[in-house]
């Protein structure tokens, strides 16, 4: 599950519809901060207002006035929201609907806010004074007296707390839904998207002749499969040609070598052995033979890759083929001074064209002990790999031979990528590796060389 | 050079030049040669004649190689077959082989592998199901029991590894015959591709080895670019 929400979010769709999902919510929770705080100082400045404006009664008035206008106030304010308050200046009340000054406030003419018992709208037997928000100017009078003029805060609160929680919780839904409407958004592209991964590995595996799928929306990954369409249609009728070019002369040619062969055979067989032209036709047919060695290994290898075929697929034991090889080389190590030994620590089956692999691997073989001098070794390992989903065998071919350069090693594996014929010195060697690169791709295992002190070591990775 | 029993091949081919070079090699080595180009004549020959064996090939105008041999064998024809055919894929050996044929042989061929393999063809044809072939075989003074899998040259017991041992069958049962090294290796390893070196050869010289006992004559012989052939000298 991470895991393919992983690879989810490496595609740019994905992202984007995500990154929407993400500036809409951010967008919303703006809008609601803006809202709620527009509201809530809007309600702020109606009380202050409010207070400023019954403070402005008191002012001026002589101290003893001040007693009797705060209990005329309280009687007219019918409402009961109002808070008025006289106080000696030690803290005793005078007047008013205050019990007590209130705690930690100053007396500096402004408007605070405090905790204050609320005076219940509808007052009744039962209800009691509950404890709630008030906000009031506080002020030092003439004579010393504290005057306290103030509003009930309460249910403004609460109506503010509410529209707090409203906004909250509309943000919250608006978030679930803007991420899930995102994710909902981009996995139908990403649906399209799969399927045009599918069928791209399947053209690379070979299947030249498949085409990437067109919805008819005629949106931006209609217009990019068209153009890769195109872009098959002129790749594989370029393959075809470049292909059916090279088996045509590789085919053609080994005719008339055939032919020369033969020729050049039955003079030789006419001829005395000690005269010095039949050691010369004896060149020659080894000549000829090495060039249709060539031409078959050429035409086998257009042969493999070409093949879509999976039918010759099975259940393969590994080990069974490998220890066939080993019999089969034993005798031409041993002609070699080659000491050949075979471990096999697995029993595992691979899914495998058990032809073409033992193929391949005899290749891999021959040229281990083709390239080891007398006196060395050449090991076949096999071995379970742990891997974590499939089962995985790898085989280790490691031989004390001449090696193959770390600056060349990229060289070899990019000659069979081209199929080219390695050059004359080391013969053997490329299209041998070739058809053993054409058979690695055909499996999709991996051929490896690891770095070795001396010789070469190739791994196979069968999975 | 023709007599009244002389081994008759039937050679079905449409290219003009492969088939005068077949009839011109098996003409060589005495068989007398009919040439068909078509392949619904070819049946008809076929099922109307009597012929030691059948070089078809597998591409033909009228009608089809497989149809062919599929029709001939329908008919209970048991003539040998051998396919030729310029499909080298292996699914091609086995459709042709399943199909009848006795053989197969990839074009372009050297002429001396098509005889060899022709040879085989025949000389199976004569020479099986004898019930003493299952047990036993003998080639000389070379015996092989095949039950207790062990192996005599003249009365002294031979020690073979299992590969030599099939290697020495699949002589002895083809004794006195061309066998070259792409035959072998099908038939012993029972694989189909080109092994490129000498392993062939390297088997063979390890097999020659342990047969060829002092003051006894060898009974490998190896034909220059052919094959090898076990048989006394």
């Amino acid at each position: 599950m991470t895991n393919s929400l992983r690879e989810r979010w490496r595609i740019s769709t994905f992202r984007l519809a995500m990154l929407f999902g993400v500036l809409f919510t951010l967008g919303n929770v703006a809008l609601l901060s803006l809202i709620y705080w527009q509201t809530s100082s809007y309600l702020v400045h109606r009380i202050d207002d409010s207070i400023e404006t019954m403070a402005s009664n008191f002012t001026n008035l002589a101290p003893a006035k001040v007693a009797e206008d705060v209990h005329d106030a309280l009687i007219y304010d019918l409402r009961r929201s109002n808070l008025y308050g006289l106080f000696q200046s030690d803290g005793t009340p005078i007047v008013g609907n205050m019990k007590a000054l209130p705690a930690g406030v100053p007396a500096d003419g402004r408007i605070h806010q405090f905790a204050q018992f609320s005076i219940p709208p509808f007052p009744s037997a039962s209800s009691q004074a509950v404890q709630g928000l008030a906000r009031a100017r506080v002020q030092r009078l003439s004579n010393g007296n504290i005057l306290v003029i103030g509003r009930d805060f309460t249910q403004l609160a609460e109506i503010r707390s509410i529209i707090l929680n409203a906004l909250i919780v509309s943000g919250a839904v608006i978030l679930f839904f803007g991420l899930l409407g995102g994710f909902a958004l981009s996995l139908s592209p990403l649906k399209r998207i799969s399927v045009i991964r599918t069928t791209s590995d399947r053209i690379m595996q070979g299947e030249l002749s498949l085409r990437l799928p067109i919805s008819g929306r005629h949106d931006e990954l209609d217009m990019l499969s068209t153009i890769v369409n195109t872009m098959l249609e002129e790749i594989e009728r370029l393959l075809t040609e470049v292909k059916s070019v090279t088996d045509t002369v590789a085919h053609d040619l080994r005719t008339p070598l055939t032919r020369l062969r033969l020729m050049l055979y039955r003079v030789q067989q006419q001829l005395p052995a000690d005269q010095s032209e039949h050691q010369l036709l004896d060149n020659a047919l080894d000549e000829t033979d090495t060039l249709l060695a060539r031409f078959r290994a050429l035409l086998r290898i257009s042969e493999i890759e070409n093949r879509q075929r999976k039918s010759g697929f099975r259940i393969v034991t590994p080990e069974t083929v490998l220890r066939q090889l080993f019999e089969l080389f034993e005798p031409l190590a041993e002609d070699a001074g080659v000491n050949l030994s075979l471990e096999c620590t697995s029993t595992a089956t691979i899914l495998a064209d058990p032809d073409l692999l033992f193929e391949a691997l005899s290749n891999l073989v021959d040229n281990a002990i083709k390239f080891t001098p007398a006196g060395g070794s050449v090991r076949i390992c096999l071995a379970q790999v742990d891997a974590p989903l499939k089962e995985c065998v790898r085989i280790d071919i490691i031989d004390t031979g001449c090696g193959i350069p770390v600056s060349e090693r990229a060289a070899v594996l990019l000659r069979f990528h081209r199929g080219q014929p390695a050059p004359s010195g080391k013969e053997g060697y490329g299209l041998g590796l070739s058809i053993v690169a054409a058979v690695m791709r055909l499996h999709g295992f991996h051929l490896l060389f690891q770095d070795a002190a001396i010789g070469t070591h190739l791994t196979i990775e069968c999975s | 050079m023709q007599t009244a029993n002389a081994i008759r091949i039937l050679t079905i081919e449409d290219d003009q030049t492969t088939a005068e070079e077949i009839a011109a090699e098996l003409g060589a080595h005495g068989y007398v040669v009919d040439v068909v180009s078509d392949g619904r004549l070819g049946l008809e020959k076929a099922c109307r004649e009597v012929y030691a064996a059948i070089t078809l090939d597998r591409m033909l105008p009228g009608l089809d190689g497989l149809n062919i041999v599929t029709q001939l064998r329908a008919a209970g024809i048991q003539t040998p077959v051998l396919m030729i055919s310029a499909l080298s894929d292996v699914d091609e050996r086995v459709r042709g082989l399943r199909a009848g044929g006795d053989d197969y042989l990839t074009k372009p061929f050297a002429t001396d592998e098509m005889t060899a393999r022709l040879e085989v063809l025949l000389r199976r044809q004569k020479s099986t199901q004898s019930p003493e072939m299952m047990v036993r075989l003998q080639v000389g003074d070379l015996t092989m029991n095949l039950i207790e899998r062990s192996v005599q040259r003249a009365g002294q017991s031979l020690d073979l590894k299992s590969t030599e041992f099939r290697l020495l069958e699949y002589m002895m049962r083809n004794s006195g015959q061309v066998l070259t090294r792409t035959m072998i290796f099908e038939a012993v390893w029972n694989y189909h591709f080109d092994p490129y070196t000498n392993l062939i050869e390297v088997h063979m010289m390890g097999l020659r080895k342990k047969i060829n006992l002092p003051g006894l004559p060898a009974m490998i012989r190896t034909i220059r670019g052919s094959g090898y052939v076990l048989g006394e000298a």
